[in-house]
């Protein structure tokens, strides 16, 4: 068999720029690069300077889909620097926000990306006219979750209610009571949901991974824990670049990160779930168990199931914690910005979102270091590509293609979050010797 | 409320602010019967915006042609989403909702689109000339609307208490 290439110039049903090529030669997957053309972002360059409080406003903007994720990294990161830790009900808030920030995404991608490589359609618009049900779950789903971004963070995209040491305003608890009367009807369609995704066609396909997420003892992790990984990871978030690195690939805008002297990593709902199972709470493992999911799963596939259970967890905390919410006697508490290091790992949707900023001694950022989901997550979709393409050699071309997209799609890759500011470097030789 | 107007929109980018503007203009209109809506961008807020008994009006924003500023009147029908595949959710806008919809089994002859071609798609906050120029029609075509929508559907009467 001769020689050839597989390619997607550009990738659909992902959010941003990207396209994959797979090299085969003979009967060998020789290469498969995932290529991420979205421009360059810049955005920590344009945080040096800023002051502090603004860095969760900023960063925000990097995505649209996941604007929380960014706001509570950088939050988090900030009150470090400064020693100070909300606690009590403005924690609480953080969490709910949170929730419904896992909500809105995961809806997003289980019903208008993901579902219609399942199902044989080519967009969700043509899997509505079959599947109508399906998709009005989903949309009554990700409405469920915009109103809780609505309520807490001020709109449902770009929310603008979060601030240093808590939010500019918070709900009061009748406010919240009713936020979670209109929570109920779309909890149970998330519910029953995740059994009718148990019965899509899953490739059978299994890796040995590295996961990594963060994990709490007491609670599922969004907001605070520490990074573990299934192979003996368990450190402090504030080590977190002691473990890993970024490089930079010519074929990318967003940088590649690894295990320092271990490699790839796995992160997101599956790393979440396969680390912190005990602290779903018995109703969504009883859930997990039913979809054959008690033992785990190294099958990336089968995210999409798990981003479904992740969805009903979600319901359930952000039901809990407004049943058990009392309003807090400040929105915010102060957090004196002065110099100072921090950083924060919280658990964007598509997993694990790292901030480190430096602070001069007026509150201003001197540098900001950003490492979303998508770009830990590059290598392993690229070594996934191969495994997926390598067993499936015999079919033809555009079925091989649409399981390699669909490969890709398995992570929900915000590539528009992982573009990335590239160093310049130019090289002028003897004439740049003055 | 059995009218609503949706502006379709990102005020961020030039003309393609066009919808925010308009619903921002119209909340400073004596306009209590009317139910007014922004949306940014997301495709959930859209459909749910469009799904409504009542009569909808949107404003958004046509890409740039020969006649920066000229109002069209659009029924649904005439608005073709290409394929939806070869987007993100970030592409998901007016045309791929009321597919979207007419898959669902909605019908969207409740909506009138009004249109408003555009010269300036580029970052910055603010209209261009052209676009800015044609507002007051634009107003002026929406409060007609709602003034004949209001004349054909008269208030309910009351009954008075005996």
């Amino acid at each position: 068999m001769a020689s050839k290439t597989i390619k997607v110039d550009y990738l659909a049903r992902v959010e941003g720029e990207g396209a994959l090529s797979l090299q085969i030669d003979g009967q060998t997957v020789t290469d498969a690069q995932l290529s991420i053309f979205e421009p360059p972002r810049f955005f920590e360059a344009l945080l040096r300077g800023r002051d502090a409080s603004e860095a969760p406003d900023i960063t925000a903007r990097i995505c649209g889909i996941c604007p929380v994720a960014y706001q509570m990294s950088a939050v988090h990161a900030i009150e470090r620097a400064a020693g100070v830790r909300v606690t009590g009900p403005l924690r609480s808030l953080r969490r709910i926000l949170y929730c419904g920030e896992w909500i809105e995404s995961h809806a997003l991608h289980i019903f208008m990306l993901h579902a219609p490589d399942f199902l044989g359609f080519d967009d969700a618009v043509a899997m509505a006219r079959e599947h109508g049900e399906l998709v009005q779950t989903g949309l009554n789903i990700k409405k469920a979750g915009n109103d809780i971004v609505e309520t807490l963070g001020g709109r449902s995209v770009h929310p603008i209610n979060v601030r240093l040491g808590g939010f500019y305003r918070v709900p009061t608890r009748h406010e919240l009571l009713n936020l979670g009367e209109r929570l109920k009807a779309a909890r149970d369609e998330a519910y029953s949901i995740v059994r009718h995704l148990a019965d899509f066609d899953f490739p059978d396909v299994e890796r040995d991974y590295q996961f990594v997420a963060l994990y709490h003892p007491e609670e599922y992790p969004m907001n605070e824990g520490r990074v573990v990984s299934n192979k003996g990871l368990d450190i402090d978030v504030a080590d977190y670049e002691a473990h890993f690195e970024e490089e930079h690939r010519a074929n990318s805008t967003a940088l590649y990160a690894h295990l320092k002297g271990q490699g790839t990593y796995f992160v997101g709902p599956m790393a979440r779930f396969n680390l912190n199972r005990k602290t779903l709470g018995p109703l969504v493992n009883e859930c997990a168990s039913e979809v054959g999911l008690s033992e785990g799963c190294n099958n990336p596939f089968k995210s999409i199931l798990i981003r479904a259970i992740e969805v009903l967890y979600a319901f359930d905390e952000a039901l809990r914690l407004i049943a058990d919410y009392q309003e807090p006697d400040a929105p915010y508490i102060q957090v004196p910005l002065t110099s100072g290091e921090g950083c924060a790992v919280t658990e964007a949707p598509r997993g694990l979102l790292y901030h480190h900023y430096s602070l001069a001694s007026d509150g201003t950022i001197e540098t900001a270091k950003i490492v979303p989901p998508t770009s830990q997550n590059q290598s392993i979709m690229e070594e996934d590509l191969k495994t997926v393409a390598q067993a499936s050699l015999e079919l033809p071309d555009e079925d091989l293609t649409a399981l390699c997209e669909q490969t890709i799609r398995n992570y929900d890759p915000c590539i528009s979050c992982a573009a990335h500011f590239l160093t310049l470097k130019i090289d002028r030789g003897s004439e740049a010797a003055s | 409320m059995s009218i609503r107007v949706i502006g379709i929109g990102n005020a961020f980018r030039r003309d393609d602010g066009i919808g925010p503007a308009v619903i921002d203009r119209l909340k400073q209109k004596d306009l209590s019967d009317v139910d007014l809506r922004t949306c940014r961008s997301g495709p959930a807020t859209l459909i749910d915006a469009l799904r409504f008994s009542g009569q909808v009006v949107v404003v958004d924003a046509l890409g740039p042609g020969h006649s920066p500023g000229q109002i069209l009147r659009l029924d649904p029908e005439q608005i073709t989403a290409g394929s939806v595949q070869n987007t993100s959710t970030h592409g998901f806008g007016l045309a791929e909702a009321l597919s979207l919809l007419e898959a669902l089994g909605h019908t969207s002859d409740n909506v009138l689109v009004l249109a408003v071609e555009g010269v300036d798609f580029g970052h910055g906050e603010g209209l261009s000339p052209a676009v800015a120029a044609a507002l007051p029609k634009l107003l002026e075509e929406i409060c007609s609307e709602i003034e004949g929508f209001n004349q054909s559907t008269p208030p309910k009467e009351v009954t008075p208490h005996a």
